[in-house]
């Protein structure tokens, strides 16, 4: 068994469970979609009398319409955002950290492999772990559409909002690995995981009830921000260039610190 | 030809001094043991060999390649045992050891099985079952199991019974006469005294003394015990140390040559008279305390 497949065995239940999970919550909320399309005047009237602070802190405040397919979507895939957006920092928070924290650092960096194989590995593992979860995504999401979606097809905007879940994942995926490698010890990496997904939500939300330019740029869901895609306005470059050098620099930053951080004693 | 060769290695953390200019090297062939209290620099001066610490300063080779730029390639042939030993709590012996081995080429299943048999090691057991002692045995057959050109033991025996120490002495006889060099690190000088060859002895992350266990014992210092009737007036002539008096006998620590102890010796009305070569503890404590005196 070399390194990769340890890793992926290492977490293969978790994957099933999210996998499992994630499926069930967008079948789940898609399937709501008929009955908001049914009595989407109804819902309409509804949203009119919603503050307007509170529906721009959920991406509605210029959305079509809850029974339309993309007014919906941008209600709620915003929630397997923010689980993938939580998954993608557990694995950046216990990829480089694990063995440490649990000691067994000892164990792998003195086998005859240098720290980049290891890096490199590890790396690609959670890609694909998180590849896998994007795509369960993905296929659940799909096939909710093609049940529930009252006739709507995948249109252009669906899919780059699909294409765009896994640069959001690296995005938490990096930043939280980086901020392992300024870390001594991570003691609590599921409560970390937790404070940067829902944290960067809180942020994203914020940034629509206050409609701050600022915010914009703090906040990763504002980067490939759902509610601008499916409403035909894309992704702004400067976001796709910050994406890039975030993940970049981020990976590159914990790649210096892991080859030359120094693994003492318990 | 030197297996380590160790030169002027520095270890600070932060600014905390971890070692200092250790210098030291372990011949081919070699049981070198590495001995000091707890918090001496021994793990340091390991961990930094194996590449999990970054050395502040001085360099290091193991088999003719430098510690920092060859650590890969040097690790293939290292077995290494460290003091603590934690491994993937939810894994079974068997997968563990398995995993361990896929990093080395070979297949390294029938050596597997044959250390395990005689450590008396259930391969089909969870690692998280085990006990401290049982857990050591999946280190040592994960350090030996590749039939490794150097072993490092940090601190090996904790948590053996003597019945288990005893194989895994033998155990290490058998690597060693196969071709290995061993360095052997240990707070318990006895251990020492019994395997190795040479020791160095390391106190506050600096190397006091390095000599050959045999003359260690032998060509420095005796203890003597006389009874009759003799002072520490009448051993002015001798250079002596930790006397100690009581009613009709004294004991002390002699270094020089036995005939003028007999000769000073003889001159006293003197009824018995112990000498005994002193413990590897004394020396060491010997060291410890001179070097803490200059």
């Amino acid at each position: 068994m070399n390194l990769f497949a340890f890793e992926l065995k290492r977490r293969r239940i978790a994957i099933f469970w999210w996998v499992l999970g994630l499926s069930a919550l967008q079948l789940f909320m898609l399937s709501f979609f008929p009955l908001m399309a049914k009595e989407q005047g109804m819902m309409d009237l509804i949203l009119q009398y919603y503050p307007k602070e509170m529906l721009a802190a959920f991406g509605l405040a210029n959305a079509t319409s809850l029974g339309d397919l993309s007014g919906y979507l941008i209600f709620s895939f915003i929630f397997a955002q923010v689980a993938l957006a939580i998954y993608a920092s557990m694995e950046g928070f216990t990829v480089l950290s694990l063995e440490e924290t649990e000691n067994f650092a000892d164990f792998l960096l003195t086998r005859p492999v240098s720290r980049t194989y290891i890096f490199v590995i590890k790396y690609g593992s959670c890609l694909l772990a998180n590849s896998i979860l994007a795509l369960a995504v993905i296929a659940s999401t799909m096939i909710g559409i093609f049940y529930f979606g009252e006739g709507a097809t995948i249109t252009r905007n669906i899919l780059i909002l699909f294409a765009s879940l896994l640069p959001l994942q690296l995005l938490f995926f990096a930043s939280a690995m980086a901020i392992t490698q300024t870390m001594k010890t991570v003691r609590s990496p599921l409560t970390l995981s937790m404070g940067l997904g829902f944290g960067m939500y809180m942020l994203y939300a914020m940034r629509g009830a206050l409609d701050s330019e600022g915010l914009r740029y703090l906040n990763y869901f504002s980067y490939l921000d759902i509610s601008r895609i499916l409403q035909n306005e894309g992704i702004e470059p400067v976001f796709i260039l910050l994406t890039i050098l975030i993940v970049f620099g981020a990976s590159g930053f914990s790649y210096v610190r892991y080859l030359h951080r120094n693994i003492v004693s318990k | 030809m030197n297996i380590i060769d160790i030169q002027s290695l520095t270890k600070y953390y932060g600014k905390a001094k971890g070692i200092e200019s250790v210098s030291f090297s372990v011949k081919e062939g070699e049981i070198f043991g590495f001995i000091g209290p707890n918090g001496a620099g021994k793990s340091t001066t390991i961990r930094t060999l194996l590449g999990l610490l970054h050395p502040t300063s001085g360099s290091a080779t193991i088999f003719n390649q430098d510690i920092t730029l060859c650590g890969p390639q040097i690790r293939k042939d290292i077995g290494y045992l460290p003091s603590e030993v934690f491994y993937y709590e939810k894994m079974k012996v068997k997968e563990l050891l398995e995993y361990s081995a896929s990093f080395y080429p070979g297949n390294h299943k029938k050596r597997m099985v044959e250390l395990a048999t005689l450590l008396e090691l259930d391969l089909n057991r969870r690692i998280e079952d085990l006990s401290f002692g049982n857990k050591k045995k999946v280190g040592i057959v994960q350090g030996l199991l590749h039939q490794p050109k150097l072993i490092i033991l940090d601190e090996p025996t904790s948590g053996l019974d003597p019945l288990m120490q005893h194989k895994f002495f033998e155990l290490l006889r058998q690597e060693n006469q196969r071709g290995a060099t061993i360095l052997f690190s240990s707070h318990i000088l006895q251990e020492v005294q019994n395997l190795c060859h040479r020791v160095a002895i390391i106190k506050d992350g600096t190397i006091v003394k390095i000599e050959e266990v045999a003359s260690l014992r032998q060509n420095t210092y005796k203890k003597v015990r006389v009874s009759g009737q003799i002072s520490e007036a009448d051993l002015s002539e001798l250079s002596i140390r930790d006397f100690k008096k009581w009613d009709h006998s004294i004991s002390f620590v002699y270094q020089g040559a036995a005939t003028d102890l007999l000769q000073v010796l003889s001159k006293c009305k003197i009824t018995d008279v112990l000498i005994e070569e002193p413990t590897l503890e004394e020396i060491f404590m010997h060291y410890y305390t001179s070097e803490s005196e200059s």
